[in-house]
């Protein structure tokens, strides 16, 4: 008996030794440092950049308070050299320092963050910061339109980097969510072609500039051209003459029969749509009776 | 190369050849207004004359038939161009007097020759009417070179068509990537095709750089451009913009790709559009003073003719007159103009770009500013020896400041860069830098005379018995007058031989 009792004596010592041995392990494993950087992260970087902090989201547990900070980099610099944390931070021994340099030089940087507390104690971890750059040509293609007209925008089917695409401002578009969309301005309009990428960044690039003449109302004056004006907006078509001078506009049909004849010196001269009827009509305005200009109209009601 | 080896043992040799053409053209740098004469009209017979102030300068005036004797660049700020005159006269030998009558109160004399005749490229506007090259000089600068493909170009911009008929380009940096929206896609086969397509081949249109191959990039960073320059190529254009907002680091880098490996950049400055910083503010790259900043002119219609909706004047900031929000950018940190609106380049082969065909109009100073590249390039090749500040240099004041006296271009002065590009001025300028004129000396011992483009025997030069003297140049060897190779002397003339320099 008196064995078996020392026995388990013994054991029990054994397993109170056993339990320290663990707790003190437990202890130490809890009061070790630890640090997460943050998730990987993406900015969206356009011509005026929101400021970029890096390390906004740090976890830091355990160790002994006060903490110090070295953020670290290396982002190649052309063949030869590299850029490094204190050209691209504002500050390398904070906890969120924000990019003060970077996105112009490449598209992606790895920060190494490295911490020590009070306790000498130390640890790193790593934090990749993507940067999504609007970077717009400089260019843009005019398109000429006769008011009333219109014209088809497809800016092809997003892939790859892209997720979509589509025009602004949304006047005169058909679908102005889509890639794809007829355009109709009654006035001049630049167009901006936005795409939005994977990060769900966004860059809106000036695309076209649609020009668009007016028709229902026309300037004549000595340097009249001739136009071509296939469709009328409004209840009639107005010409102005500002020249001061006799002005005869006439009105044929498309078989040549002369339909109207107006010869006068007032500024205005108006010629109702619904007066003329559906059809095409050639418009034959002389001035002075020396230069005539043509016009045709398409007038659809 | 060729070698021509003059020994002579028995007899001297005595050239008196007036190879100089009667118009001649020159600036000056006269810091003595005493010197400067004044231009009198006959009122009865509209001539004009030039009178001096003292009976020396008078007679020596009189002497020649001068047609234009005034300040080249009346509004340029740097000291040394202040005191500029550009001189059209009969003979060139009233620039030599002046100089050397007048060395101390005269650093500077620059000859610049009219070529004749004008060469055209039988694709000069084939496709299109290439009224921007009219405008800025460009067939009268292929006279002097063609665009040396000594001279590397790049381009940094979106997508190429690489098999574009009228394109030479071969892709150094990043993936020809066509999954962009399609109407940016055709953008870099644009900007390319106005540095420089295939010029003379019948096919398409001419360039400005005319036969400069081109380097390309789809990447746009400023890593890239210093890629570029490290890599050698001492032209990079960028029609794009990364910042309104000014970098003191960006900047140094700009200043390093110039400075150190002897790149010059060029930007287009931004458009009328909002998103470019605004069109009264500078937008970054392309305002650090490392880089050349270009915006636009018109350059299809003659000042005054009508036009609906654009006007497109010739040297017209505007595009359409009275509208300063159809003009693209301007501030005070612009460098040079060049036509910007609806220039006649390349698209992509067939319907997949803008136009239905291969070539098409385009708007923006993306556009303007390639045209500016190609001069660059023209000027290095007749002068690879230029640093890129002088190279910027000669760009720069040789650039058509008359724009200025347009009064629709009056509420831009000073915003719209030193003026617009003359090719022809600028090659012309560099032609003189690369030009090596020697007067009233002796030459002897072994010595070896050599420049970029020419050397010119002005007057008195003789080679004595014994020596043993080089000329090396690429163009050639011009006798004026009064050349003597002395009995028993060698001469060896070698052409168009490359003259080595350090570049940086």
């Amino acid at each position: 008996m008196k064995s078996q009792k020392t026995l388990l004596k013994r054991s029990l010592r054994y397993a109170c030794f056993i339990c320290f041995i663990s707790f003190t392990i437990l202890l130490s494993t809890y009061s070790q440092l630890i640090l997460d950087a943050g998730k990987d992260t993406a900015f969206c970087v356009n011509l005026y950049p929101d400021t970029m902090y890096v390390g906004s989201s740090i976890l830091i547990e355990n160790g002994t308070p006060p903490f110090s900070f070295a953020w670290e980099c290396k982002v190649p610099k052309g063949l030869y050299s590299f850029y490094t944390a204190s050209d691209i931070l504002n500050d390398t021994t904070i906890r969120s320092p924000y990019i003060i340099f970077g996105p112009t030089i490449t598209d992606s940087i790895m920060f190494y963050l490295h911490l020590s507390d009070d306790s000498k104690d130390t640890i790193s971890d790593s934090l990749l910061v993507r940067f999504s750059q609007c970077i717009c040509p400089l260019g843009y293609t005019v398109i000429s339109l006769n008011q009333g007209d219109s014209i088809w925008l497809d800016a092809g089917v997003p892939d790859g980097k892209y997720v979509k695409y589509y025009y602004e401002p949304s006047y005169g578009l058909s679908n102005p969510d889509s890639s794809a969309t007829w355009c109709k301005p009654d006035t001049t309009t630049d167009y901006n072609i936005v795409t939005i990428d994977t990060f769900g960044c966004v860059c809106s690039c000036h695309s076209y500039k649609i020009q668009v003449t007016p028709v229902s109302t026309r300037e004549m004056n000595e340097n009249i051209e001739d136009s071509l004006h296939p469709y009328v907006i409004g209840s009639s078509v107005v010409f102005r003459n500002n020249v001061g001078k006799e002005a005869l506009v006439s009105v044929f049909s498309t078989d040549g029969k002369q339909l109207h004849t107006i010869s006068t010196y007032q500024d205005r001269i108006e010629l109702s749509k619904f007066n003329l009827g559906k059809g095409i009509f050639i418009i034959l305005i002389s001035l002075d009776n020396k230069r005539d200009y043509c016009m045709y109209l398409n007038n659809k009601l | 190369m060729n070698i021509i080896r003059i020994i002579t043992f028995a007899f001297g040799i005595t050239h008196s050849i007036h190879a100089f053409p009667q118009d001649v053209s020159f600036y000056i740098q006269i810091e003595d207004p005493e010197i400067v004469p004044t231009s009198v009209t006959n009122e009865s017979s509209d001539n004009v004359s030039f009178l001096a102030k003292t009976t020396e300068l008078n007679e020596l005036y009189s002497n020649y038939d001068i047609s234009k004797f005034e300040i080249a660049f009346p509004t340029a700020l740097t000291p040394s161009l202040i005191n500029v005159y550009h001189v059209e006269c009969d003979d060139k030998n009233l620039g030599i007097e002046l100089s050397n009558r007048y060395k101390e109160k005269i650093p500077r004399l620059e000859f610049l020759e009219k070529p004749t005749p004008t060469y055209t490229p039988n694709d000069y506007s084939l496709e299109s009417n290439q009224t921007n090259l009219d405008l800025t000089n460009a067939k009268e600068a292929w006279d002097y070179t063609l665009g040396l493909p000594i001279i590397d170009v790049a381009v940094s911009d979106t997508y190429f068509d690489l098999s574009h008929e009228d394109l030479s380009m071969t892709l150094v940096g990043g993936t020809n990537n066509p999954n962009i929206p399609t109407n940016v896609l055709p953008h870099g086969t644009a900007v390319a095709g106005l540095v420089g397509t295939i010029t003379d081949n019948n096919i398409g249109l001419a360039s400005v750089a005319f036969n400069s191959d081109l380097a390309v990039s789809t990447i746009r960073s400023d890593n890239e451009v210093l890629l570029l320059a490290q890599a050698g190529y001492r032209v990079i254009n960028c029609s794009w913009m990364n910042s309104c907002i000014f970098s003191s680091t960006q900047e140094e880098l700009y200043d390093e790709i110039k400075d150190v490996w002897g790149a010059i950049v060029v930007f287009g400055a931004g458009n009328a559009s909002s998103q470019h910083c605004g069109n009264n503010n500078p937008s970054y790259p392309a305002s650090y003073e490392s880089n050349i900043a270009v915006t636009s002119v018109g350059h299809i219609k003659e000042i005054g003719t009508p036009g609906s909706p654009a006007n497109n004047w010739k040297d017209v900031h505007e595009e359409i007159i009275g509208d300063s929000l159809s003009a693209h950018k301007h501030h005070q940190t612009m460098d040079i103009c060049a036509p910007g609106y609806n220039v006649p380049t390349t698209d992509l082969m067939g319907s997949a770009g803008t136009s239905s065909g291969n070539y098409k109009g385009s708007w923006g100073t993306s556009f303007a500013a390639p045209q500016v590249s190609g001069a660059l390039a023209l000027i290095l090749s007749i002068n690879p020896c230029l640093s890129a500040n002088e190279a910027v240099e000669i760009l720069l004041m040789n650039a058509d400041n008359s724009i200025y006296n347009i009064p629709e271009n009056l509420q831009y002065i000073g915003r719209i860069g030193t003026g617009r590009l003359d090719v022809e001025a600028s090659v012309a300028a560099s032609v003189e830098s690369a030009t090596t004129y020697l007067e009233d000396m002796v030459i002897s011992g072994n010595e070896t005379i050599e420049d970029n483009y020419a050397i010119r025997i002005v007057n008195n030069v003789y080679i004595p018995s014994g020596s043993h003297i080089s000329f090396r140049t690429r163009k050639g060897v011009t006798i004026n007058s009064n050349f003597e190779v002395a009995a028993g002397a060698e001469l060896t003339i070698d052409v168009n031989v490359n003259i080595n320099c350090n570049c940086n």
